[in-house]
């Protein structure tokens, strides 16, 4: 029972950090990525394929690499390729679109990859996948199994802290701020001297970077990845997730990924068996989500907990004020 | 060389689906302004539609019909319910973009509940092949590519005659506009929803007779074929989404002699972001459509 | 300032057409450094295409368009707007869901106080160079009174607010010249007075304005010299009371509000 709720709140905690990445495309930007689980896939191939073994089952295994690298290379690594795949799709999809051709392009891309991955053989091994991934410092530290999973927990939680406060720093710096001036309106933003091709690639690179960390602890968690680890309608969890939580809220994110990945995901998964039926439960969760999307966007469109507000206070010491400037009189030849 | 033609033969029937499909898709985008990520599950309930006709009649003509009401009717349910409701708030175009997002995945996982997840045979009584030119078509091939041109055709009167294609365009154009000269834009825009339904609910059927059996995914799977190809033709661009829908069609069967068939997708991709490279506005169309 | 004689803004043979309909045609027209000068015509002349393509936002067919000595046409906005030649849009653009005081702040552009790395390493870096720029933010939306709505969600203004904010905004951004496309539009006309005021704050504060405006005496009382299009040209310019005796302008609007109105 202990295993089961360590290793439930570990892939919570991994969706929370999924959950931050759409948050900075969506949630501050504004650009409806539906391509989150192409980052994810390639961060968690990425990994596996540093961290883990070359392949070794016969003639008609085959995966690239298999470096057998410690787990922080496996997590650079990870962050660098699903980078750069944002910044190549990105670069492409956010070229003077218009904000619907970008999501379509988005999925097409993802579902696009999925197919080369999963028939491509080579790369990742079709459909089989990469597996035998060694989990992080498990030789280190040689615990037990149920301690391991505890310590692996403790990982994805301070990773997840990292990401946090990153996150924070973002939303209160100038940075974010430009960011959400984008997502309010980005005509003004280009009227005032911003270019919104760079700022939305940026945002969207950064979206794709933390998707490929949370992609390597996905991995790290399966000790393995394959295609049926992941498909595109996932994504519908994490935006059912950010806007139950709240939508640019960093600690909705949090409540909300929580909330989709544990009590939805777990409560279907516990309670919903139909003899005979296997697809059912994941099936009742998928319709749940759909529902509790359109349900939050037409009661609580903000979120349980909104996007907070700046809030300005003037500095105490009443020298640092300027008194208004008095109102200049008309130019004289009017 | 009999391989190409073959492989044309396939595409010209594969292509007068996409073309079907991606007709009723732009129409919609165009006058909605809304990409519609729920239509593939407009052609899976058309498709399932026609499967429990099929259990009571061997008539095709009303298998084909009930595929149709059916498509309609959840098209018309959708709108009324759910995008029009929320229309009126006057949301980001996004939003209403993510309820199609949402009512997709409510309808394809209620299929699953209701039908199973596993693939059901699927098939409708044909003659027998016949040689057309150089091509070699089943019965039900040409029966395909019939209504497909039937549909296209009546399509294009219904939008150069009629005062609801009329109204149509000009609601494309601009819906404060349209609204102004007195045109009732949510009474047309709920009944390109319906129509939208009706085309894609048998494009469904034509889908699952092509390939033979159906399952849950048979239209969410076709979905990103028909978005390449309505981008590729220009969104709500009829004649530019017929074009895109053959190019595509044509790609992916041809493609499919020297690539695995699981590249197809791949291929489609490949015309759709090439276009968005060179002419966003779609590679059919003599003005490009400016963006926004 | 430099030479208030100078110009600091010249079109020269400016066309724009679409879809075969010329909006804009062979366009010449110059824009002293400080003046205030107005923009008219009837509808469909080419007046807030003009807007577009001088601020970028739409592509020049054919002609230069000079902006302190550089040639800008079919430069991006940003880039123009970085030169020093910001615009203003006929509905008001405020970014909603940032306050007030937020939308100031996003107005003056600071590569260095925006960039990630400050972000997310430099918060020492930043507190120094946020508050500078919240306070005079603060400054400049008292001077618009603003100031006690400086917290308020800018989306949640009214039409007159938004409008203030807009100015407020171009303040901040301390542009050479602003295009303010409509400033009156949306806005209760009680309130007038205060965009007028507005606008002169602006003048005042050394910066060029140029204003597309269809309330007459609203530019009488403002603009000179005042430039008259029709068709996609300009036919006169001078001031109020030059134009109104002039036989063109009177052809340009017959049809429409003749200027005595």
């Amino acid at each position: 029972m202990i295993d089961y709720a360590v290793s439930t709140l570990t892939l919570g905690i991994i969706w929370c950090i999924f959950t931050y990445a759409v948050n900075t495309t969506w949630g501050w930007t504004g650009l409806l990525d539906l391509a989150p689980f192409l980052y994810i896939a390639v961060g968690a191939y990425v990994y596996s394929v540093i961290v883990g073994p070359p392949p070794n089952g016969g003639p008609s295994v085959h995966w690239i690499l298999g470096l057998q690298l410690p787990f922080v290379f496996g997590l650079l690594g990870a962050i660098v390729a699903a980078g750069i795949c944002g910044l190549i799709l990105g670069g492409i999809a956010l070229r003077r679109l218009r904000d619907d051709y970008f999501s379509i392009t988005t999925v097409v891309a993802t579902l696009t990859v999925y197919a080369v991955i999963a028939q491509f053989v080579p790369l990742f091994n079709g459909y089989t996948g990469v597996y035998g991934v060694p989990q992080p410092l498990v030789k280190e530290l040689n615990l037990s199994a149920s301690a391991y999973q505890v310590f692996f927990l403790g990982l994805c939680a301070a990773v997840l802290l990292i990401v946090y406060i990153f996150m924070e720093r973002i939303f209160k710096s100038p940075y974010g701020r430009l960011l959400r001036a984008v997502r309010e309106d980005e005509t003004a933003a280009a009227a005032f001297g911003r270019n919104i091709y760079r700022v939305k690639l940026q945002a969207y690179v950064i979206g794709a970077v933390v998707a490929g960390l949370g992609g390597a602890l996905l991995a790290a968690f399966l000790q393995a990845f394959n295609p049926y680890a992941w498909n595109a309608a996932e994504t519908f969890l994490i935006y059912a997730a950010i806007f139950v939580g709240g939508s640019g809220n960093n600690r909705g994110v949090l409540l909300g990924a929580l909330f989709i990945s544990v009590v939805v995901q777990e409560l279907t998964r516990l309670f919903v068996v139909i003899p005979g039926h296997p697809d059912a439960a994941a099936a009742l969760r998928y319709m749940i989500v759909g529902v509790l999307i359109i349900a939050v966007l037409w009661w609580r469109p903000q979120g349980l907990i909104p996007e907070p507000r700046d809030h300005d206070e003037a500095p105490p010491d009443p020298a640092g004020v300027t008194p208004p400037r008095p109102l200049e009189t008309a130019p004289s030849d009017v | 060389m009999d391989d190409i033609l073959l492989a044309i033969g396939f595409g010209l029937v594969t292509a007068a689906i996409i073309a079907v499909s991606t007709v009723a898709l732009s129409l919609q985008y165009s006058v909605t302004n809304i990409p519609n990520f729920a239509h593939g599950e407009l052609m899976t309930v058309g498709a399932y539609g026609a499967l429990v006709a099929q259990r009571s009649t061997d008539n095709i003509l009303l298998q084909a019909l009930s595929a149709a009401i059916v498509g309609g009717a959840f098209a018309w349910a959708m709108n009324f319910f759910i995008i029009q409701p929320f229309a009126r708030r006057r949301p980001r175009n996004l939003v209403l973009f993510i309820l199609t997002l949402a009512v997709s995945l409510i309808l394809q996982n209620a299929v699953l509940i209701v039908f199973g997840g596993s693939n059901i045979g699927f098939s409708v009584p044909a003659s027998d092949a016949q040689q057309i030119g150089p091509f070699i078509f089943t019965g039900q091939d040409l029966l395909i590519m019939g209504s497909a041109v039937v549909i296209m055709v009546g399509v294009h009167l219904l939008l150069r005659t009629t005062k609801f294609g009329k109204a149509q365009r000009a609601i494309s154009d601009s819906r404060e506009l349209a609204r102004v000269t007195g045109i009732n834009a949510d009474r047309i825009v709920q009944l390109t929803w319906l129509l939208d339904g009706l085309i894609a609910g048998f494009a469904g059927f034509a889908l699952a007779a092509s390939v033979g059996s159906l399952s849950p995914t048979i239209g969410n799977s076709f979905l990103l074929v028909i978005f390449a190809a309505a981008v590729v033709g220009g969104i709500g661009r009829i004649y530019g989404a017929m074009a895109g829908a053959l190019l595509i069609g044509l790609a992916m069967e041809v493609s499919a002699l020297y690539l695995p068939a699981d590249y197809k997708v791949a291929v489609a991709f490949a015309l759709l972001i090439l276009t968005l490279l060179i002419r966003p506005g779609g590679l059919f169309t003599t003005n490009r459509v400016v963006a926004r | 300032m430099s030479d208030p004689s100078a110009t600091l803004l010249e079109l020269a043979g400016v066309n724009k057409s679409f879809g075969g309909v010329h909006a804009v045609r062979d366009c010449t027209f110059s824009i002293r450094s400080g003046s205030l000068t107005g923009l008219i015509g009837p509808n469909g002349a080419g007046k807030s295409t003009t807007v577009d393509l001088v601020s970028g936002f739409k592509s020049v067919d054919a002609g230069t368009i000079t902006f302190a000595g550089e040639q800008i046409q079919n430069r991006p906005p940003h880039v123009i707007s970085r030169l020093g030649l910001v615009r203003s849009f006929q509905t008001p653009r405020e970014w909603a869901r940032l306050t007030t005081l937020e939308n100031l702040l996003v107005a003056a552009v600071d590569d260095r106080r925006e960039s990630l790395r400050v972000a997310l390493f430099g918060r020492r870096e930043l507190a120094a160079t946020d508050a500078t720029a919240r306070a005079e933010a603060r400054r400049v939306l008292e001077e618009f009174g603003l100031g006690k709505v400086k917290n308020e969600l800018a989306g949640n203004l009214s039409g007159g607010q938004k409008r203030l904010l807009e100015f407020a905004r171009i303040m901040m951004a301390r542009p050479r010249l602003v295009f303010l496309d409509e400033p009156q539009s949306g806005v209760n006309p009680v309130l007038g007075d205060r965009m007028g005021e507005a606008i002169q704050q602006l003048v005042a504060s050394g910066i060029t304005v140029v204003m597309v405006e269809h309330n007459l005496a609203f530019v009488e009382r403002l603009c000179d010299p005042v430039i008259v299009m029709a068709l996609g040209r300009p036919i006169a310019s001078g001031t109020m009371a030059e134009l109104r005796k002039d036989p063109a302008v009177l052809d340009a609007y017959l049809g429409e509000a003749v200027p005595h109105a």
